[in-house]
């Protein structure tokens, strides 16, 4: 603490950086897919701060812990903008609200699935499905244990499943308004 | 459809595949890196690259080389003696000893006398009451210590709370954002399995805080001489081992005596 960096040790360390910077295509995905509103700047803001703390980010695999830092700042986000909002109606509330985040195009009656799903079992299946993460990675992301994550994944798989199988083109979000834009964490 | 085909299906229609980089992501990457960094992979590499000494087969010449080296090898003993034995040191000794600045180079501080003093204390349920000291050397970096419920000072020898960070010792922060704030987190986890994350740091003086909050757990810590602080979290109520490597999930804001939001910490998800 207080020496001056070497060059050589700058190099290493950005070396080191430079790994995990090229997960930054899957943080922006992930951003995106989760609903943010402006999935670039989250990405940026996330590898910023594995910079500022790339002690604690995993030599290994760092996709966990870049995930989990997004999946705080997409929450955030959403706080943000939902705060913004409440502000806008109560000051006038005549006052259009700000658009919200454009929908993932699925099929309806997947979006529909998914939406009737709880956030929790709904991560769980999308960590795996679309970010690609083995099920010790996801349950790493969550802060959870491998053997908990894995009985989460069952569980919502037999229940999207059952709802795929239930309601296989009865719904739409015509008829069936989810509540819920984009994908809630 | 069984379960299977229920992640198959979701991976036929991921709305948005992972890209590879950009021209503009190497941009952003040279931003970024251009921005100070963590301090601790640097210093960890400065301790890997040190040369190790070359072996050399000993002659008769050499003897007075190896009487030589007894004596260092006893002089070097007794420094780690002196280094056990400020593990209940006083705070000025400890400090001026600066042991946390082991590496090629580090220098022993002049610690300004006056500056001595117990900045704040922090609580862990079910462990005990810390106690953060700080001082500045002549030079005007800060020197700080955490001594352990039991009085011992932490991070001296054969830790049992393994806290890390710059403690105990003397340097600057590893950055401060444009906010003000400062801080380094550690995690320790009680005997009943909970860990907690701690904070300890400064933060800016705008508008007089009185009171650290982290917006997310709830948590709030009293702020000491006008701008240090330490404030303990719930982190893990299990266990936990990824407890070093979670994303940060808490964000810091100063409050003044009337529970008014004075300054939110830019540092941390939620900015």
């Amino acid at each position: 603490m207080g020496m001056p960096r070497e060059t050589s040790e700058r190099s290493a360390v950005e070396v080191r950086f430079a790994e995990v910077f090229g997960h930054l295509g899957l943080i922006r995905a992930y951003a995106s897919r989760r609903g943010a509103h402006d999935a670039d700047e989250i990405a940026a803001e996330v590898m910023a701060i594995a910079w500022r703390r790339l002690a604690d980010v995993p030599r290994d695999d760092p996709r966990p812990w870049l995930i989990g830092t997004a999946r705080n700042l997409v929450l955030a986000d959403r706080r943000r903008h939902r705060m913004r909002l409440q502000d806008l109606e109560g000051v006038e509330p005549a006052a259009p609200s700000e658009p919200l985040p454009p929908a993932l195009e699925l099929d309806a009656e997947l979006e529909w699935a998914l939406a009737s799903l709880s956030e929790r079992d709904r991560e769980a299946l999308l960590l795996v499905a679309w970010d690609d993460l083995t099920p010790a990675a996801a349950a790493a992301s969550l802060g959870i244990s491998g053997a908990a994550f894995r009985v989460r994944l069952h569980r919502a798989r037999r229940r999207l499943a059952r709802v795929l199988e239930s309601h296989p083109h009865g719904h739409t979000l015509d008829n069936c308004q989810p509540s819920w834009s984009g994908y809630d964490l | 459809m069984t379960s299977d085909r229920v992640l198959d299906r979701l991976r036929a229609v991921n709305p948005a595949p992972a890209a590879t980089l950009s021209a503009d992501d190497h941009d952003l990457f040279a931003r970024i890196i251009a921005t100070p960094g963590d301090p601790r992979p640097a210093a960890a590499a400065a301790g890997a690259m040190r040369p190790r000494p070359r072996r050399r087969r000993i002659g008769p010449r050499r003897l007075m080389l190896i009487a030589a080296s007894v004596m260092l090898v006893c002089v070097g003993g007794a420094v780690g003696a002196i280094k056990l034995g400020l593990i209940s040191a006083s705070p000025r000794t400890l400090f001026e000893a600066n042991p946390a600045a082991d590496f090629p180079g580090a220098v022993r501080e002049q610690v300004v006398p006056k500056t001595v003093h117990r900045a704040t204390t922090f609580t862990i349920p079910g462990v005990g009451r810390f106690e953060w000291w700080i001082a500045l050397s002549t030079r005007g970096w800060l020197c700080e210590a955490i001594r352990q419920p039991d009085g011992t000072w932490a991070d001296i020898s054969g830790d049992k709370y393994q806290l890390g960070g710059p403690v105990p010792g003397c340097g600057r922060f590893p950055w401060h954002d444009t906010r003000g704030f400062s801080y380094w987190p550690t995690t320790i986890r009680s005997p009943s399995g909970q860990t907690w994350r701690i904070a300890y740091g400064y933060v800016p003086t705008t508008g007089n805080p009185v009171e650290v909050r982290d917006r997310i757990s709830g948590a709030t810590a009293p702020i000491g001489d006008g701008r240090y602080f330490a404030i303990v979290m719930p982190l893990c109520k299990r266990s936990c081992d990824f407890a070093h490597s979670m994303p940060p999930g808490f964000r810091l804001q100063t409050l003044d005596r009337n529970g008014r939001v004075l300054i939110t910490d830019s540092f941390d998800p939620g900015r």
